[in-house]
């Protein structure tokens, strides 16, 4: 339903897309990727979210100059057909393996919580089975199970209670202990929560009210800021310093704080729940792998096999036999850096065009002159 | 491949473009053929009588018309026929058939119409005597409700118009009358409130319904299944209703009313998930009574969908989640069966299903209750030899009634359809597989549209007024415009009273 | 059409993903180790643990299995316990981890913590206590009157409620935050055997994961309100020349309804001063003096008596801590927030020892009951 090139985003629409494409599965890690600076974390948090609104900027203002196109084709048509073919694959091989990033943290995290003595397989292949379900509807049914999912994941936030019940508020004093290469680090390894929003632009064109465009995915980004925020003030109200540095997954523990009558151990079904989140955010990235496929092989034409092609390729990484050590270099480097020149590229586009027009606005001139 | 045959096959059932209805040439109408035609209809009756000295055959089908009927419009007008009155004049409700069309004559006949057959000249008068035993109007039995309008629509087509045309009298209800079913000849009538609902899906239901093809509908919800979007989804995408009332209101409401000669339901179209745990007492109750037992209804529907699967992934995969009593109490009762979970799990669910499907084709309602009671007998049996965790039984039962609590039957069939998916999913994968099992159906229903209109409104809402009578039901004051569902043309001005 | 294909797809894989060498053990294949204490272990660099898990079958002659290994690690033990019974030990149920007093003191507790807190299937709410007055192993194996199963009867008792609202209630989550926090240590509640029951008797200190003394209950109370806000339980104390006849002591017990305190600090580490507010409210239910609580004044004078009885005693508990070096009430958060130099639990500890307290605890009597 609602297939095809139009537009059929409305704001709630935006928002949820924009705040599911944030956070994911990193919101089980992010206190302890933020660790670096300790208690100080929630800053961090915040200054992520500035920094989103700032770089979100130039990525509208580049899509209200192409209103109908996707990044994929104003790359094209701004770079050229070389330059842009070969950054369009640049960011297919990106979002593709965000996917692979995405689906396999969250994948390991359900295998060793919740089922040990179970190989990661199954698992995988039935997320990707429902992932590939989701995107045959287009962008639009993304957008609506992110809103649902949001919904039904929400009130999982009630269970903070107990963590904030159980903790030390002197933790959340402002402390500026840290040297600056401590605070890089944190920002560096923490923005893979950030780098999402940069998908904006290839779901740009299909946003009805562009105008508002900007306010609302604003608005999506503060949504999403405030709960990763609430848990890194939890964490850092329940936690030691040492906790935070080494406990991988520290959203686990908060949940295990919670005492409830008739169900201990509700991080299982936090877990299990939170499949609905990570669902949308891995949607959304294979949908723009998708699109890349289809503006490399097909002119930018859908083709459905395109979807199963790129869906089997990322599932490939996620069970791959690929070295430890080469996994690690992917998802924790190259990945972010990948993300930030992502979000660089709006702005260099953006430089381009005004050069072109101006060329063109001169040649008009020098046209009507003669 | 496969796939693409069945769906070609479905799309010739619902959606045929192209209109295939043998063309058969018209043949004249005279006596040999006539008979040739109507051979081996016992209840056919072919008299010959006198009128004024001309002799004419009485044709008729005995079953469809009544003797008094007969001698009230036929035989008691014909003797009054004489030099200056001709049988036409006499006989009111009669008009001359036409001679060159067999067909048309033919399915009059057999449509209880009488036949005057001149034998002398080129005449053939039609009669309609159609005269048959009707149900009268009584209360639904079905969709029960203890306050408001308690008669139901019947199986005869005007009776049920009547029910809902003396509660709306304006000239925008309109009705429009289709024939189809190329055997049955059945009479559709489609209503709608034209200053209300939406052209657009008007002008859907009319192209669907016209390209129907099918070789007869026995009732409304046969050729309701035709005018789905998706005909493969376990779930209904149509309301279906008995009651006059609840017909009104959706027409009101800027929906459109499919109903069918010889079905004692009408068709709502478009309708939303969330209008099968609706029932029109919502209205009739306080709103907050209302509101109270709508949540029920919705979360009874997750709880049921959930229940027995969560037992089979705790026990499976997550023994860590049970307090310590509810442990001990889970695993003494679990020390006898020797079954794994998921077995235990469907075994009495299905023996639940058994006697469900068992006690409602008993003859009277209180087969259902022996049906109930019977599966309780076997549950205690089946825990005190072992073969089944006692906890179970208790689950199962609660899911089982939890279930039947949606107003509409088709949704409550659906839910015990879809439980059974995530007690295989639980069994396989645990929690994980049933939370992965319910995105796959949440984005299912996401995706599932009624007359174009997304089936999960108000949780993807058009008015944010939708959700006010969601699954909560404002008091009625608040209730001042339409459902966006319908995509009505003009908003609803219902002033709110001000004092 | 290609929801349903993925359907089909699902079901292929489900008829087929159910092979599998081993049958997928259920809840009642597993055995669920409820309690596992630990002893000093016969071998050098070994522990003895002991291992309790509920026997469910309805016919069995006790209601719990015992086991006692000599191991290397925790988790050696639910290995070896697993091949002496006929289920699979599983750590998922783990609820109380003791630890006897020699081993906490000798070996320490974190390396077993600390492994046990790895295990995902451990919940860190499990709680930890300290068994004095003899080994775990004997605790365990003792048959306690009208107590069949020894794992809820040490899980009730941790549990925290408010008649035992001295104890610190430590989970594995709580030790690990403390020991490893920047300032503070750790408690831990002290049990040990008497008669046919089990008896949470003292509170035991640590200092980082080792154990090294105890404080009494009533001292507990006090250090429990200044550690936040709460409830606790009733208290009593002796208030001195308050009885009938002259030079008596008499007996005030108050039924505590709210503690709330303050902790202010100078900040100045070269001449640390700390200043402790404690307000009490509480109804009076036992109280055996001469005065008329009745009465303004007088009754004025009992809440100064009981003031200075439970400032002595806060105080005393306060010393004790300067001396071993530990601040179990996280006195040190206050303190950092206006020092800003490199911080660390030796530099704090140090600073504690040479503070200057100060307390002062105001107890209000709301109510005298149903009479004067």
């Amino acid at each position: 339903m609602d297939k095809g090139n139009f537009k059929k985003l409305n704001k709630y629409h935006v928002i949820f897309l924009l705040h599911c494409s944030l956070g994911g599965i990193a919101l089980f890690t992010i206190p302890h990727n933020l660790s670096h600076v300790g208690y100080n974390m929630w800053m961090v948090v915040i200054l992520f979210g500035i920094v989103a609104m700032i770089f979100l900027k130039p990525m509208t203002s580049l899509g209200s100059k192409f209103p109908d196109d996707t990044l994929y084709v104003i790359n094209e048509k701004l770079t050229g057909k070389a330059v842009g073919k070969l950054l369009n694959l640049l960011i297919l091989i990106y979002s593709t393996i965000q996917v692979a990033n995405t689906s396999k943290l969250y994948i390991r995290l359900v295998q060793s919580v919740t089922m040990p003595d179970y190989t990661i397989t199954m698992i995988a292949i039935t997320f990707f089975i429902v992932m590939i379900a989701i995107i045959n509807g287009g962008i639009k049914s993304i957008a609506r199970f992110s809103i649902l999912s949001f919904f039904l994941t929400v009130w999982m936030g009630y269970y903070s209670n107990w963590a904030f019940a159980d903790s030390n508020f002197h933790h959340l004093y402002p402390r500026f202990e840290h040297s600056l290469k401590d605070w890089g680090h944190a920002f560096f390894e923490g923005s893979q929560i950030m780098l999402g929003f940069a998908l904006i632009m290839f779901f740009y064109p299909y946003i009805i009210n562009q105008k508002k465009a900007y306010k609302h995915a604003a608005i999506g980004i503060w949504l999403a800021i405030i709960f990763i925020g609430l848990i890194c003030v939890a964490s850092i109200v329940y936690f030691s310093r040492w906790q935070l540095e080494n406990l991988l997954y520290p959203l686990l523990n908060l949940y295990q704080a919670v005492v409830l009558s008739n169900v201990e151990r509700i991080e299982t079904l936090g877990i299990s729940l939170y499949v609905l989140l990570v669902l949308s955010k891995a949607s959304i990235y294979l949908w723009t792998a998708k699109k890349g496929v289809d503006a490399l092989f097909s002119k930018h034409k859908n083709k459905t096999w395109h979807l199963y092609f790129i869906a089997s390729v990322a599932l490939f990484i996620v069970l791959g036999p690929i070295p430890i050590y080469v996994q690690a270099l992917i998802y924790d480097k190259w990945i972010i850096i990948a993300g930030y020149v992502l979000i660089l590229l709006p702005i260099f586009l953006l430089m381009l065009y005004k050069v072109k027009n101006r060329e063109k606005r001169n040649k008009g001139k020098e046209a009507s002159a003669s | 491949m496969f796939w693409n045959w069945f769906k070609k096959q479905i799309e010739t059932t619902t959606e045929s473009k192209h209109s295939t209805k043998p063309k058969t040439s018209k043949h004249r109408v005279t006596l040999t053929n006539l008979n040739e035609q109507l051979v081996n209809i016992d209840d056919l009756k072919k008299n010959e009588i006198d009128i004024n000295g001309e002799k004419a055959l009485l044709i008729y089908i005995d079953t469809l018309v009544q003797g008094s009927v007969l001698q009230d419009l036929v035989l008691t007008p014909l003797n009054q026929v004489s030099e200056n009155y001709g049988p036409e004049e006499v006989l009111k409700n009669s008009s001359k058939a036409d001679l060159e069309d067999l067909e048309t004559l033919i399915h009059d006949i057999m449509s209880g119409q009488t036949i005057l057959f001149f034998l002398q000249r080129e005449l053939v008068i039609k009669i309609d005597t159609y005269s048959v035993p009707e149900r009268s109007i009584t209360s639904a039995e079905n969709e029960t409700t203890v306050m408001g309008p308690q008669d139901s629509l019947t199986e005869t087509l005007n009776s049920s118009l009547s029910l809902i045309k003396r509660r709306i009298i304006s000239p925008n209800l309109k009705t429009k009358f289709f024939t189809l079913g190329t055997e049955t000849q059945n009479t559709v009538a489609v209503l709608y409130m034209e200053n209300i609902a939406n052209k657009e899906n008007v002008k859907r239901v009319m192209d669907r319904v016209r390209n129907v093809e099918y070789q007869g509908f026995v009732g409304l919800p046969i050729f309701k299944q035709m005018l789905e979007d998706k005909p493969l989804s376990p779930f209904p995408q149509h309301g279906i209703t008995v009651r006059s009332d609840n017909a009104t209101e959706a027409l009101l409401d800027g929906r459109i009313i499919i109903m069918l000669n010889g079905s004692p339901e009408a068709a709502i179209l478009p309708a939303s998930f969330f209008e099968m745990f609706t029932s029109p007492e919502d209205f009739y109750n306080r709103w907050t009574t209302a509101t109270m037992l709508r949540t029920i209804r919705l979360f009874g529907f997750i709880i049921s969908i959930l229940l027995t699967s969560t037992y089979v992934s705790v026990l499976t995969f997550h023994p860590e989640m049970l307090p310590p009593h509810l442990l001990i109490m889970l695993s003494e009762s679990r020390t006898q069966v020797p079954f794994p979970p998921v077995l235990e799990v469907l075994i009495i669910e299905l023996v639940i299903e058994v006697l469900r499907e068992a006690g409602a084709r008993m003859p009277t309602k209180i087969g259902q209750t022996i049906g109930i009671v019977g599966g309780i007998v076997i549950g205690t049996a089946a825990v005190e030899a072992g073969l089944a965790s006692n906890v179970l039984i208790v689950l199962v039962a609660v899911s089982a009634l939890l279930s039947f609590l949606p107003p509409n039957f088709l949704m409550s069939n659906a839910i015990r359809l879809v439980r059974y998916g995530f007690i295989f999913a639980a069994g396989l994968l645990g929690m994980y597989g049933q939370m992965i099992f319910l995105a796959w159906l949440l984005n299912h229903l996401l995706n599932l549209t009624s007359l174009g209109s997304p089936y999960m409104t108000p949780v993807i809402p058009r008015h944010w007024t939708d959700t006010l009578n969601s699954i909560l039901r404002a008091p009625i004051q608040f209730l001042v415009t339409r459902s966006g569902l319908s995509r009505s043309k003009k908003q609803l001005s219902r002033p709110l009273d001000e004092e | 059409m290609k929801r349903l294909f993925s359907l089909y797809i699902m079901l292929v894989l489900l008829l087929t993903g159910c092979i599998n060498d081993f049958e997928q053990p259920t809840i009642e294949n597993y055995g669920m180790v409820g309690v596992m204490g630990f002893d000093m272990g016969e071998e050098e660099g070994h522990m003895k643990v002991t291992l309790t898990l509920p026997q469910p079958e309805k016919d069995a002659e006790t209601k719990v299995q015992k086991f006692t290994v000599e191991v290397e690690s925790p988790h050696r033990a639910i290995m070896e316990g697993s091949t002496k019974s006929e289920k699979l030990l599983s750590t998922a149920q783990l609820r109380v981890i003791l630890f006897s007093e020699e081993f906490a003191r000798e070996v320490g507790v974190w390396e077993v913590l600390e492994n046990l807190y790895r295990d995902p299937r451990v919940g860190t709410n499990s709680y930890l206590a300290v068994v004095g007055g003899g080994t775990v192993e004997d605790l365990l194996n003792s048959d306690y009157h009208d107590k069949p199963d020894i794992n809820r009867y040490l899980n009730q008792l941790l549990k925290p409620s408010t008649i035992t609202a001295f104890s610190p209630f430590t989970t594995i989550h709580h030790f690990i935050r403390h020991v490893t926090s920047q300032v503070s240590d750790s408690l831990a509640p002290y049990i040990e055997k008497s008669g046919d029951s089990i008896k949470l008797t003292k509170v035991a200190l640590f200092k980082e994961d080792k154990f090294i003394s105890t404080i009494e209950r009533e001292e507990a109370k006090i250090v429990e309100s200044i550690k936040r806000n709460r409830k606790t339980s009733d208290i009593s104390y002796n208030l001195p020349n308050d009885g009938e006849n002259e030079g008596e002591d008499s007996v005030i017990v108050l039924n505590f309804i709210r503690s709330s305190r303050n902790i202010k600090t100078n900040g100045d580490p070269n001449n640390p001063e700390i200043y402790i507010y404690l307000y009490i409210t509480g109804a009076v239910v036992d109280y055996t003096g001469k005065s008329d609580l009745s009465v303004h004044g007088q009754r004025g004078e009992v809440e100064e008596k009981l003031s200075n009885a439970i400032e002595e005693s806060l105080l005393g508990s306060l010393n004790k801590f300067q001396e071993l070096r530990i601040d179990p009430i996280a006195i040190g958060d206050n303190f950092r927030k206006k020092d800003r130099s490199n911080w660390s639990k030796e530099y704090w500890n140090d600073i504690f020892q040479r503070a200057n307290i100060t307390v002062h605890v105001e107890p209000r009597i709301t109510s005298t009951g149903t009479i004067h």
